[in-house]
């Protein structure tokens, strides 16, 4: 009967691995496909630490399954020996993942350093400044000005126009509580701190829309928290976009087109 | 040990079933079961004379002509006549049971369960208005404004935006919110009516007591109806464009905003904070509603007037006009509406009756000078 555990515990192990290798073959349950530039260092450094750690899970569940089945027997004559201590083992398990961690952080060092270090920041104009609240992106760009709070701003809600290979800048902020401003497609993600102004910039690689998320559990609206970033090819059509929003948003005498997200 | 091993199992089997329940694509109709449109609130206050029996004669005939929850329905051909479909009212209601109820409730009561928790309170369609549209504040809104809140959400309010939803599913969503409209300001104009003949204490036979209210129903349901279509030819739009913001137009429009007959700053306050002496007050007031002391805010909304309740969420706050946004839009021509009918169900007045639309324009481009200086 003991040893039924231990099958148990193996079909858990090996569900575990099963569904990751199922997930990761079928569209919609992965990350989507990466389109920014960073994002390929990301990905890297995600598989990195995938193997690290899915070898290091195997081997585990190999030892743990083998033990439990080998002393799972009942019919096993004899008492159970107990040790203490055995401290070649406790270096060596000591040792090994505490190098581990120390490759690993030596290893993303470079990616963290492009994708979230001030010093790195691109050099180009602010693009939108994002404003998290519960639950939804305001989302105001500076216009041809380049200064925010102007006539020629154009604020939108929960939509993030931007263009192709463009060194996007955001300036992400807070009204309320914690957000995270999460781009799936580009592996970007930065939580937004009440009274703090963060910066997040990216790259797209290919004109598209993907989804922007809120990745920090905010309240009871959390779940619908949902964005669309639209990647324009040119930078002219992005104008063109821009010009038209802005006649939408300085309309004054009747209501141009009702939809936000143009005709 | 046997016993031990015999509860893991079951523990690892009631896991798994679970598991696969939660899993398992549920159906809309098995997560709202028998659900129905319940009075509203004030109804039941307004005229608790009419007893549980006449409530519940009420209720049975607006069920018989409204449709029950599960099939909402615009009688009267009122479907086709303001350009809604059956089919988009009714998928409207299924995807309100399931992004709007929590907050504006089941029977768009502005109850949800969420709703005790937000400032301002979500919007009941009860009484068959809503704050910000484009249409004469004596009439209802239009499609188009409640199009425009679902994309745009409302700022700074708990109404976010739901503009990256279909646009099949928006105008089922802004259908379905016309639907509650316009029953609810039906209920509320039969019951007056009911009140007023004192039906209900007529001695009648429950067929003819039916037959009764649903013949006023009928009545006042094609009043609403029809002004529902007026509505459409109504939106107020501005005859000439917004001019230049130029000094002069700013200082003119500081002027009136200042000035005593049109008392924006009585409300707004002299600085735009929305904290002025009519509206604001930091010493002891005795509440509009329960007479009780206390400071903050002094007026309500028309709804917190109507159910009386004086709860936070229910005020009415007057817009602080330095903090760069506007609930009801951002648009020029939002402030030209807003300052020419007011906001409606609130005590912000229409001003189209006394300023011409030069100094309403020259009031936006006063407002709109000053709309950054909390942000910048
Ligand atoms: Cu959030």
């Amino acid at each position: 009967m003991h040893r039924l555990w231990t099958l148990l515990f193996g079909a858990a192990a090996v569900f575990a691995v099963g569904i990751f290798f199922w997930a990761a073959g079928k569209s919609g349950y992965w990350f989507p496909e990466n389109v920014s530039v960073i994002g390929v260092d990301i990905d890297h450094l995600y598989w990195v630490i995938t193997w690290i750690t899915g070898i290091t899970f195997v081997v585990v569940m190999v030892l743990f399954l083998w033990f439990l089945w080998k002393y799972g027997d009942e019919r096993r004559p004899g008492k159970a020996v107990f040790t203490h201590g055995n401290h070649t083992l406790e270096t060596v398990w000591t040792a090994v993942p505490a190098a581990i961690l120390v490759f690993i952080a030596v290893y993303q060092y470079g990616a963290w350093k492009e994708a979230k270090f001030r010093s790195h920041m691109p050099d180009s104009p602010l693009h939108a400044r994002v404003l998290a609240g519960q639950f939804e992106w305001r989302i105001r760009y500076p216009g041809p000005d380049r200064e925010l709070y102007t006539d020629d701003d154009v604020e939108q809600v929960n939509l993030l126009h931007a263009w192709k290979d463009q060194d996007i800048v955001l300036q992400l902020e807070s009204r309320d509580v914690l957000h995270s401003f999460f781009v799936p497609a580009a592996r970007m993600k930065q939580d937004m701190v009440p009274g703090m102004k963060q910066n997040m910039w990216f790259q797209i690689t290919r004109a598209g829309e993907y989804e922007i998320a809120c990745a920090e559990l905010c309240g009871w609206g959390h779940y619908k928290m949902k964005g669309h970033l639209i990647v324009h090819e040119t930078k002219a059509d992005f104008d063109r976009w821009y010009q038209e929003a802005l006649g939408r948003q300085n309309a004054d005498q009747r209501d141009p087109s009702i939809w936000e997200r143009g005709e | 040990m046997k016993a031990l091993d015999g509860l893991g199992l079951a523990v690892v089997a009631a896991l798994t079933v679970t598991g696969i329940v939660l899993m398992s694509p549920g159906r809309a109709e098995a997560r709202t079961p028998d659900v129905r449109y319940t009075l509203d609130p004030v109804t039941r206050k307004d005229y608790a004379g009419f007893g549980e029996e006449g409530f519940a004669a009420l209720e049975q005939a607006l069920t018989a002509f409204f449709g029950p929850h599960a099939q909402p329905t615009l009688p009267d051909g009122a479907a086709e006549a303001l350009g809604l479909s059956p089919e988009r009212i009714q998928h409207g209601r299924n995807l309100y049971v399931e992004k709007c109820m929590h907050c504006h409730g089941m029977s768009g009561g502005g109850d949800g369960p969420t709703a005790p928790f937000l400032v301002p309170r979500p919007r009941s369609f009860r009484m068959g208005k809503i704050k910000f549209a484009s249409t004469p504040r004596t009439s209802p809104p239009v499609h188009e404004d409640l199009l425009r809140v679902l994309q745009r959400g409302v700022a700074y309010t708990a109404m976010p935006s739901f503009v990256n939803e279909s646009r099949e599913d928006l105008e089922a969503l802004a259908s379905y919110a016309q639907f509650l409209l316009m029953r609810g300001s039906t209920e509320r104009l039969v019951a007056f009516v009911l009140d007023d003949e004192g039906t209900l204490e007529e001695e009648l036979t429950p067929e003819q007591r039916q037959q009764a209210i649903l013949e006023y129903m009928a009545e006042e349901f094609d009043g609403v109806r029809q002004s529902w279509v007026d509505a459409r030819d109504q939106v107020i739009e501005a005859p000439t464009p917004r001019p230049q913001a130029s000094e002069e137009s700013v200082a003119r429009g500081k002027a009136l905003f200042l000035d005593a007959t049109t008392e924006c700053s009585a409300c707004h306050g002299e600085d735009g904070k929305g904290q002025g002496p009519n509206v604001y007050s930091a010493e002891p007031f005795p509440d509009e509603i329960t007479g009780e002391l206390r400071t903050g805010y002094k007026k309500y909304d028309e709804w917190g007037t109507e159910l009386k309740a004086a709860e936070r969420g229910y005020e009415a706050r007057p817009a602080d006009l330095t903090r760069g946004f506007y609930r009801g839009g951002d648009r020029p021509i939002d402030l030209y509406r807003r300052i020419h009918q007011g906001v409606n169900g609130n005590i912000m007045p229409a001003f189209g009756g006394n300023l011409t639309p030069e100094q309403i324009w020259d009031l936006v481009n006063y407002i709109y000078s000053i709309r950054f200086l909390g942000v910048r």
